[in-house]
């Protein structure tokens, strides 16, 4: 993991954002703060998504894995999507 | 541009032309949206009848340039504003539109109504996609699909593992309702049985939240979605644009946000399941789902390819902050369960 790099992010392929995703998940696996990391794509090149239930509690997180930008969402807790009693 | 710059254009021009929109609505003359080009390259839509609304079209040139999808298709009204859709809004004026289906000329696959959320809570017969659907001790969800397996002539009606199962709880054979119980299903609304379901295990990652129910003999199908026979299958892709219809928001329409999602925690009664190789989907304009939409098909309205199974919802993020939908990832639902689509 790293520091951003200068200039701006650099285009990324899939498969090097499915690496730093993979890479990033085994390291966030088991926090309760996160709720999933993924694989985004942003105009011609592909970031690493982290979903964090809350934006006053959320891990530190780098700004990029293996030259890969980290983008993070705050999405709430998720449910079950069936109807309500 | 993208998503984000198509929109904030969007918005741009919704500023600049608003006495044109305000001349041109009497008449529906005018229709403005993000246009999805594919690819992940968006722009603005603006359809005018004749001279309503050609100001704006101008206007979006002139902001959008290339990216600016302008024409004149005559009168608009009856082909998007049907009054009786559970959400007009969503698919009629601010919809993009890859499909195309929204547009004048363009066929509309069924009667106006058919997809309303009300319609798809109540008691239908013959059973289609999108109607409300439960075991007997679950509150609703709906029906995704119908499946037939490997050498087996009955058929199948798809869902989720908590919807059809109630999350591993219910027994084999326990009796499904249409509508479910939360819509007043009881035991005059029997249409199968809980057959088989691929187990939630809350210790380790899992990908689907699936489940099947057999169909009683004498239960009339009828499997076409609003874009029709659906019976093929593709993997989600960033930037796709998909619909789904479902129990409680009806037709909605949506993109795809993130996929190959790890680790998603999802709050069920009896605890949090955590899931990989998810598919998260944003509302086009509002959320794509809510609760009671669970086990919607969710499809892609160009190829009519299945894509994902709906199954989970966030009360935040995405683009609009709506929330997020999350579904399995179709292929590995249907292999989970040696399922097929049922044309």
């Amino acid at each position: 993991m790293s520091q951003p790099s200068p200039g701006g992010a650099p285009d990324v392929s899939r498969d090097a954002a499915r690496a730093a995703k993979s890479r990033l998940a085994s390291h966030l696996a088991g926090d309760q703060r996160v709720n999933g990391v993924g694989v985004v794509r942003r105009a011609q090149a592909y970031v690493v998504r982290v979903n964090v239930v809350a934006d006053d509690d959320r891990p530190d997180l780098p700004a990029e894995v293996d030259g890969v930008p980290v983008q993070v969402d705050v999405v709430g807790p998720i449910t079950a999507s069936r109807a309500a009693r | 541009m993208d998503i984000h710059a198509a929109r904030e254009t969007k918005q741009q021009l919704l500023r600049t032309a608003a006495t044109a929109r305000a001349a041109a609505a009497p008449t529906g003359g005018l229709v403005v949206g993000v246009r999805v080009y594919g690819g992940g390259r968006y722009g603005l839509a603006v359809r005018h009848d004749g001279s309503a609304g050609a100001e704006v079209g101008a206007r979006a040139l002139e902001l959008a340039g290339e990216d600016a999808d302008v024409r004149d298709v005559g009168a608009i009204r009856a082909l998007v504003g049907e009054p009786q859709r559970a959400h007009p809004q969503r698919l009629a004026p601010d919809a993009p539109a890859p499909a195309e289906r929204a547009l004048p000329g363009a066929p509309t696959p069924q009667a106006p109504g058919r997809w309303a959320a009300e319609v798809l809570q109540q008691r239908e017969r013959p059973l289609r996609p999108g109607l409300s659907v439960a075991q007997e001790a679950v509150t609703a969800g709906t029906i995704g699909a119908f499946v037939v397996l490997a050498g087996d002539e009955r058929r199948y009606l798809l869902s989720n593992n908590h919807v059809l199962a109630d999350a591993d709880r219910a027994e084999p054979g326990s009796a499904v309702l249409q509508p479910g119980s939360a819509d007043g299903g009881g035991a005059g609304d029997v249409v199968g049985e809980l057959a088989a379901a691929v187990p939630l295990r809350p210790a380790t990652p899992t990908v689907v939240d699936a489940a099947l129910a057999r169909l009683d003999d004498d239960v009339e199908v009828d499997a076409l979605y609003p874009v029709g026979a659906i019976t093929t299958t593709a993997a989600a892709d960033d930037d796709l644009v998909v619909e789904k219809v479902g129990r409680t928001t009806g037709l909605t329409r949506g993109v795809v946000t993130a996929v190959e999602l790890d680790g998603v925690a999802v709050g069920y009664p009896g605890g949090v399941v955590t899931f990989d190789d998810q598919v998260e989907v944003a509302g086009v304009d509002g959320a794509f789902s809510a609760g009671g939409d669970s086990g919607s098909l969710v499809y892609d309205p160009v190829t009519r390819a299945a894509v994902g199974l709906l199954f989970a919802g966030s009360e935040r993020g995405g683009p609009e902050g709506t929330g997020l939908t999350f579904c399995n990832p179709v292929d590995a639902v249907l292999e989970a369960l040696g399922a097929r689509l049922l044309g």
